[in-house]
């Protein structure tokens, strides 16, 4: 479980975030939804901890950084590095033991070749790959579904109901809302820097309707 | 911490080679060249231990790329980065330390050890003070294109102002050839706005044909350099105008420099800078009449390399 309370969060005079409060509990797919520049991608840089920010974020875990898997709207390859690099590199990070790399490749990657040279799903699906043999507690996805093929976006949604199934906490944003409310246990609406509208399967509808109403 | 040693080792390896060179040459005439350098240093009557410090400064710099740190912030916790950082900066600088050592600038040899100590949470509070604050877009009088000097000035601005004041010092010194130095470097800086190549649509929205998208780029860019380099000009021609030859001349290799940097980039476009490209222009800049060989040699290639991206 991790509370948030009171988060704020400012660039120069902008105010991305207010006294946002949310609740993340294990065992959920918990979906972010909110039009662009809302401060999804920011709230998730926060709980990540790559963002300052004033407020509380607490966990059950001492090291909530080391718990956490986070996989970015685009994520950053460096040049001249394997696939298969940048797994070992993910597990040395984290101090763990390299798995077989055949067995974890569950999107078939061409790991021996560069990822810098990967097309934009393809890094998606290795930096996801990446954070799930880390064995995180957390998982952040910003936009997993984007710009990835048919076959592995049904693949990527058995995954996380595999993770919600293990206790795993996993917070997904997404402007795809049929796929979130698919997956997820409660979805929440960021509007104006704070958690506008939250629901559950009963009643996702209603932020349908906000969001339809609001074009 | 290992892992990540051996994979930036291997990283710089690949580099090399895809520059077309085998590493273990190229690791051999750098440490000869260091060497040399080393020694020349001893033997020099005057040694240069400011330089050096600064030149040591410099290469750790090498540690602090945006990309590269943006890559390790979603891999490593702050307190990792921190440590990786300072065994890079520690790495980059050790040459230079030895070269202090062995002339025996004990206070040099400190000072670019704090550099090395500090410049970590330098940066680590530069970063988080940059993201906190966004600043707004520093204006610039360029319009809408070409895109090169919206984005060349809103990089180096601040390096105009200190040619404007080292100008200025130059005239309150009546030390024309420090005016004029300065100036060319402007001028210089202004060439390597050219050396990143744009993405492949920003060259498709045209609709000219590559010649009059060429020249277009060309007689834009002259106009923006002009007009960036007009307060240095005005200040040298002022105080300067028995020198006015002097300082014309300096403006018109400035001017072809740019357009060498500018067909280069299309003579190659999309690719990134290359050898050639960077052996060419280094080599015109160390002899200036060289630009009216490269030129032609680059439009022709730009010219046939942009056809099919531009009918």
């Amino acid at each position: 479980m991790i509370e948030i309370s009171n988060l704020s969060k400012s660039y120069g005079k902008s105010k991305v975030l207010e006294n946002l409060d949310l609740s993340l509990p294990s065992g959920k797919i918990i979906g972010i939804v909110g039009a662009n520049g809302a401060g999804k991608s920011t709230l998730f840089k926060c709980i990540h901890g790559t963002e300052t920010f004033d407020g509380s974020i607490t966990s059950e875990f001492e090291n909530l950084r080391t718990k956490i898997g986070m996989l970015e709207t685009n994520p950053i390859m460096l040049s001249l590095i394997t696939g298969e690099e940048y797994l070992i590199l993910h597990c040395n990070a984290r101090k763990l033991p390299v798995p077989d790399l055949k067995v974890v490749n569950m999107f078939d990657l061409p790991l021996k070749k560069f990822a810098s040279n990967y097309s934009t799903g393809m890094k998606k699906k290795l930096a996801l790959t990446a954070i799930l043999i880390q064995n995180n507690e957390v998982f952040i996805l910003d936009e997993p579904f984007n710009g990835v093929d048919l076959q592995s976006n049904l693949k990527l949604k058995s995954t996380f109901i595999k993770l919600r199934e293990e206790g795993k906490t996993v917070l997904i944003s997404s402007h795809i809302f049929s796929t979130l409310t698919e997956i997820c246990d409660e979805i929440h609406l960021i509007k104006d820097g704070c958690i506008k509208l939250t629901a559950t399967q009963t009643n996702f509808h209603e932020i349908e309707d906000v969001l339809i109403s609001k074009n | 911490m290992k892992f990540h040693f051996t994979l930036e080792y291997k990283r710089l390896r690949r580099q090399i080679e895809e520059l077309g060179f085998h590493p273990t040459p190229v690791f051999l005439v750098s440490a000869l060249l260091f060497l040399s350098l080393a020694f020349y240093v001893g033997i020099m009557t005057e040694k240069p231990s400011l330089l050096i410090v600064m030149a040591g400064a410099a290469s750790i710099s090498l540690a602090f790329r945006k990309k590269r740190t943006s890559f390790y912030r979603g891999i490593y916790s702050r307190k990792e980065i921190l440590k990786i950082q300072s065994a890079e900066a520690s790495l980059l600088a050790f040459p230079f330390f030895l070269i202090l050592l062995s002339s025996g600038f004990f206070m040099h040899t400190f000072l670019l050890f704090g550099v090395v100590i500090l410049s970590p949470f330098l940066f680590m509070m530069s970063q988080r003070t940059s993201t906190t604050l966004q600043m707004p877009p520093v204006p610039t009088p360029f319009k809408k294109y070409p895109f090169e000097f919206i984005q060349g000035f809103r990089t180096i601005w601040p390096l105009y102002l200190v040619v404007l004041f080292v100008i200025y010092k130059a005239v309150q010194v009546d030390n024309f050839n420090l005016g004029l130095v300065s100036f060319l470097i402007a001028l210089i800086s202004m060439a390597f706005f050219f050396t990143k190549p744009e993405p492949i649509s920003f060259v498709t929205i045209y609709v000219q044909n590559a010649k009059g998208f060429l020249w277009q780029k060309m007689k834009l860019s002259a106009r923006n350099m002009l007009l960036l380099s007009l307060p240095f000009i005005i200040l040298l021609l002022g105080f300067f105008p028995d020198e006015a030859l002097l300082v014309t001349m300096v403006m018109v290799f400035g001017l072809l420099f740019t357009m060498t940097s500018l067909l280069g980039k299309y003579a190659y476009f999309p690719i990134e800078m290359n050898v050639i490209q960077s052996i060419a222009l280094g080599l015109c800049l160390m002899i200036p009449p060289l630009v009216i060989i490269v030129i032609p040699v680059f439009y022709k290639k730009a010219l046939a390399n942009l056809k099919p991206l531009l009918s």
